[in-house]
């Protein structure tokens, strides 16, 4: 909000005795003191990382670019308002705060964030990097977002053209979490001649028994987003079940590049928030939340450990990010 | 006991034996303590070791615990057999059940990680809540046991994706899968504890034997100068006795200080001394100040003094003039101002040839200090003045000096002169007066013999006319009349030479005989007045140096005195006695006259003094007499004895022949 300082003002009013101009002026100041027809949006953030700042970064590009349609276009634009989540103290306070002010659009990065707005209906959310966004908010319908999970296509597509000798690929997943995906997977996978090895478990003690069963039967093994597949323990074991049997191991995320996996195909952040400006911008110019379904990511950035991929022998031509 | 003996008595033995039994004690000392600390050090190494071991095996073991998988348990445990001391490993999962045991040979299987199921229990529940590995320890081997411990089995769904989301697991979200043991083997420890042990020892006796060396070395280095001194003292003889070196030195020291007593002794002595002669000194110097004082004032007074009369006084320093009064610059007739500084010797140039001597001044000053002295020397006006100077060495104005105090004596040499050439003429005045005085009983002497001659002469000229011509008789009256004749001759001679002015040089005389000469021209005189004379004469007296008139003169005037005096005493006697009295010839006159009057008595030698009458005398008598005396360096005095008038005592030197 901008209030026009009233000693100025009267100042102003002094020099100025012109009636003409004291009309054009008040007439001014009249809108200077009511609601900006530009956006009020705020952003709360789960955390102060790299990837969610890359992320606010693409979506501020494409929301403080845009100018209104309305109002006195030279002088306001969208306002993009911050609020870290690890850095306040009291949540419910940051909660009823945002009910306080009631911006015209909140964008929530990360599920702890998006926990938080879990609730608010009045007002368009977007969400980003939430990597599991139903189980965390439900269905409200003020609610849509970006998907950041790379889809079981976007990955094999991307392997294969960097390892096309690729021909069996083994996974393990629990029904329950991903067996969707894993459905997905077998499809495409049988649409392009590759053979997937997908053993599902129910508990993550049976990991080393299911790995050591898929020796000399798979060429890559597939590590899902699978969080009964993905525990310290087990992760261990695959990595160094990939070391022991020169087996590239194929990830949805850059960080397990650093634990040993050969190959990551994941989200790019930034692109994700220019999307996620896109959506903000349909949603402020009139179109209702309800009519647009979570997107999916659309550009995938792939990377290759070489460290780890010259210790399995493993020669991978284009390293280029693959969309 | 020959090694007691030279310790007893060698001071180096006795220092090397304490300093080498003392750093034994301390290596000793040191040596257990710190093969203690290494014992210590090496048993928590050990166990150090021990527990490393075993939680790096339970960390390797965790994938192996979390899976329950046998082999993997076997190849993460297994390779700990290769350490050398390691003798088993064992593992049991969480529900106590063993997983995996494994030893090295010859030790049994069954021999390790074996726990009753109560006790197993109780030992695992206490391992699970231990944050560190526990170990047990028993008298050939050790246990370590380390809990197996596996992080939360499941991320957060963002974790998946993103590392920084949340904190990485912490140790509140581990939890136990399982334990590990590790046996080790005390024997390597025990072994190593020996070997430890061995080196020491061989470590102490090397060092021992080198700081031995270094200490015997050293000693021998450092009682080098003792020993020198031991063997002065011995040489010296100081102490024979004493039972060892430092003995030897104790005598010795004793004997320093008995020295060293004596020695403040006589230096406190000294110390006495030198204080008193300082005082002294102090006294002396206070005193030469005052001396000092009382010359400058003394120098201020004589100053003074000397401006204030007639004599001239002269200081003459490095032969010249520094301080002259009026006088002495009166005396010679110039300014002050032209003499100071003037040559003194060329003032005091004699005006004609003086005696030898004269001419030092200095000489004047050491052979006769203080006693005048005539020179005869030129005026400014070129007169010549005669002067008497007398001369004296003294110090003037801290510097050595000649000190001459002069006075003009000219005029009273000139009036001197006139009343000697006064005297002499009143002398012989005198001598014409006696000649006439005595002149009566000279013509009686000469008459007597004349008488007899005449008588002679007339008796044989009577013999011859009578024919009577006796040559015998004849011959003996000539030869008795020639002998009258003589006497005749020597009376007249003797008065003619009397009568002489006097210029007779001295000569020693037997002053007896200058009593007979008187006696020739007063004899008659007294006899013809009937008078005597006493003659009281030592034999053998000495001779004296004189002249024989003048002292001839000197007894008439007496006897004449005496003759006049005695004139009316009814029989008048003189006495003249003479004796030798010490250096001097004593001759006394005495007469049984009436004697000199007390209120004359003072005045008898003065000139023209007499009490006699007019026609007897004008009073130069004993004027004259005294002046003779005093000539003769002799002395006359007259005394009053008992029944006689007038007594004169005169005393001569006696002639001395060198």
């Amino acid at each position: 909000m901008h209030y026009f300082n009233a000693s100025l003002l009267s100042h102003m009013l002094r020099i100025i005795s012109n009636k003409k101009i004291f009309l054009i002026l008040f007439i001014f100041i009249s809108f200077q003191k009511t609601h900006a027809w530009a956006d009020d949006i705020l952003v709360v953030q789960s955390a102060q990382l790299q990837v969610y700042n890359n992320a606010l970064q693409g979506f501020e590009t494409i929301v403080l670019r845009d100018i209104s349609t309305r109002g006195l276009k030279t002088i306001q634009p969208h306002t993009v308002t911050t609020r870290i989540l690890s850095a306040e103290k009291n949540l419910q306070h940051l909660k009823q705060e945002i009910a306080r002010r009631h911006p015209d659009l909140l964008l929530v990065i990360g599920s702890s964030s998006l926990a938080l707005v879990k609730g608010i209906s009045d007002i368009p959310i977007i969400y980003l990097l939430a990597p599991n966004p139903g189980l965390v908010a439900g269905t409200q319908d003020n609610i849509t977002g970006i998907n950041m999970n790379v889809t079981a296509k976007q990955q094999l597509t991307s392997l294969i053209h960097l390892i096309p000798e690729i021909k069996r690929i083994g996974l393990l997943y629990n029904p329950d979490r991903t067996g969707t995906l894993v459905r997905e997977a077998e499809e495409f996978a049988k649409r392009i001649g590759i053979h997937l090895v997908a053993l599902p478990v129910k508990t993550s003690k049976e990991i080393p028994s299911r790995l050591a069963r898929m020796k000399d039967k798979i060429d890559c093994y597939w590590m899902l987003p699978d969080q009964t597949v993905i525990t310290p323990q087990t992760l261990d074991y695959i990595f160094l079940f990939s070391l022991e049997n020169r087996i590239p191991v194929l990830t949805f995320a850059e960080k397990y590049l650093k634990l040993g996996a050969t190959l990551s195909v994941s989200f790019d952040a930034t692109d994700m928030g220019k999307q996620a400006g896109e959506l903000a911008l349909k949603i402020l110019n009139g179109t209702k939340v309800s009519d647009f379904s979570p997107v999916q990511v659309r550009k995938v950035n792939v990377r290759v450990n070489h460290l780890a991929a010259k210790l399995l022998g493993i020669d991978i031509m284009a390293l280029n990010s693959h969309e | 006991m020959i090694f007691f003996r030279i310790i007893n008595k060698s001071f180096s033995a006795k220092i090397f034996t304490h300093l080498s039994g003392v750093m034994l004690l301390i290596t000793l000392t040191l040596s257990i303590f710190y093969l203690q600390i290494q014992k210590e050090y090496l048993t928590n190494e050990n166990i150090k070791h021990g527990k490393m071991l075993t939680s790096v095996l339970a960390s390797n073991v965790r994938l192996g615990m979390f899976a329950e998988d046998k082999n993997k348990i076997s190849e993460s445990l297994g390779a700990a057999l290769s350490v050398e001391d390691v003798i088993g490993v064992c593992a049991y999962n969480i529900e106590g059940q063993l997983l995996y045991r494994e030893t090295k040979p010859p030790w049994d299987q069954t021999e390790i990680c074996i726990k009753k199921k109560n006790a197993t229990g109780q030992f695992f529940e206490q391992l699970k809540i231990s944050p560190e590995t526990l170990y047990l320890d028993n008298a050939r081997r050790i246990e370590f046991w380390h809990p197996v411990q596996s992080a939360s089995s499941q991320l957060s769904i963002d974790y998946m994706y993103f590392d920084e989301v949340n904190a990485p697991p912490s140790p509140n979200d581990m939890y136990v899968v399982g334990f590990v043991g590790l046996i080790l083997n005390k024997t390597y420890l025990q072994k190593a504890i020996h070997e430890m042990l061995n080196k020491g020892v061989l470590l102490l006796i090397f060092f021992l034997g080198l700081v031995s060396v270094a200490t015997y070395f050293t000693i021998r280095e450092v009682t080098k100068p003792l020993k020198r001194l031991i063997n002065i003292s011995m040489n010296y003889g100081i102490s024979k006795e004493a039972k060892d070196d430092v003995g030897v030195l104790a005598d010795t020291f004793d004997n320093m200080i008995v020295t060293l007593n004596n020695s403040f002794k006589t230096i406190n002595t000294l110390k006495t001394d030198l204080e008193k002669k300082v005082e002294d000194l102090e006294g002396e110097i206070q005193s030469r100040k005052k001396i000092e004082l009382a010359l400058r004032e003394s120098e201020n007074k004589f100053r003074s003094i000397s401006e204030g009369i007639a004599d001239g006084v002269a200081m003459i320093q490095e032969g010249k003039f520094t301080w002259l009064n009026h006088s002495f610059c009166n005396i010679f007739g110039y300014n002050c101002e032209e003499l100071l500084g003037r040559n003194a010797e060329e003032l005091l140039q004699p005006a004609q040839q003086q005696p030898a001597g004269w001419r030092r001044l200095d000489k004047i000053s050491v052979e006769s200090p203080g006693s005048p002295n005539q020179i005869e020397v030129l005026h400014k006006d070129g007169n010549r003045i005669i002067i008497d100077i007398k001369a004296s060495k003294l110090i003037f104005a801290r510097e050595p000096a000649i000190e001459l105090i002069i006075r003009n004596v000219t005029e009273r040499i000139k009036s001197e002169k006139e009343r000697k050439k006064m005297e002499l003429k009143a002398l012989s005045l005198s001598k014409l007066a006696s000649i006439g005085e005595i002149a009566t009983g000279i013509a009686h002497e000469i008459n007597q013999p004349l008488t007899f001659v005449k008588i002679a002469y007339q008796a044989a000229l009577r013999d011859l006319d009578e024919g009577r011509f006796d040559e015998k008789e004849i011959r003996y009256k000539f030869r008795e009349a020639l002998r009258q004749v003589a006497r005749i001759t020597l009376i007249t001679e003797h008065l003619r030479n009397f009568g002489r002015k006097n210029i007779a040089s001295r000569s020693d005389l037997y002053l007896p005989e200058v009593l007979d000469d008187a006696m020739i021209l007063m004899a008659e005189r007294m006899r013809l007045r009937s008078q005597v004379l006493i003659r009281d004469i030592e034999n053998d007296l000495p001779k004296i140096y004189g002249n024989k008139m003048q002292l001839e003169q000197v007894f008439i005037n007496l006897l004449q005195n005496s003759i006049d005096a005695i004139e009316e005493v009814g029989i008048g006697k003189i006495r003249v006695s003479m004796k030798k009295a010490g250096d001097f010839l004593e001759t006394t006159f005495a007469d049984n006259g009436p004697g000199v009057e007390t209120a004359n008595e003072q005045d008898i030698f003065e000139p023209f003094f007499t009490t006699k009458k007019a026609e007897k005398g004008v009073g130069l008598g004993l004027a004259i007499i005294s002046n003779i005396i005093k000539e003769h360096n002799g002395t006359i005095e007259h005394r009053r004895m008992q029944g006689w008038g007038a007594t004169f005592i005169i005393s001569l030197p006696i002639t001395v022949h060198h």
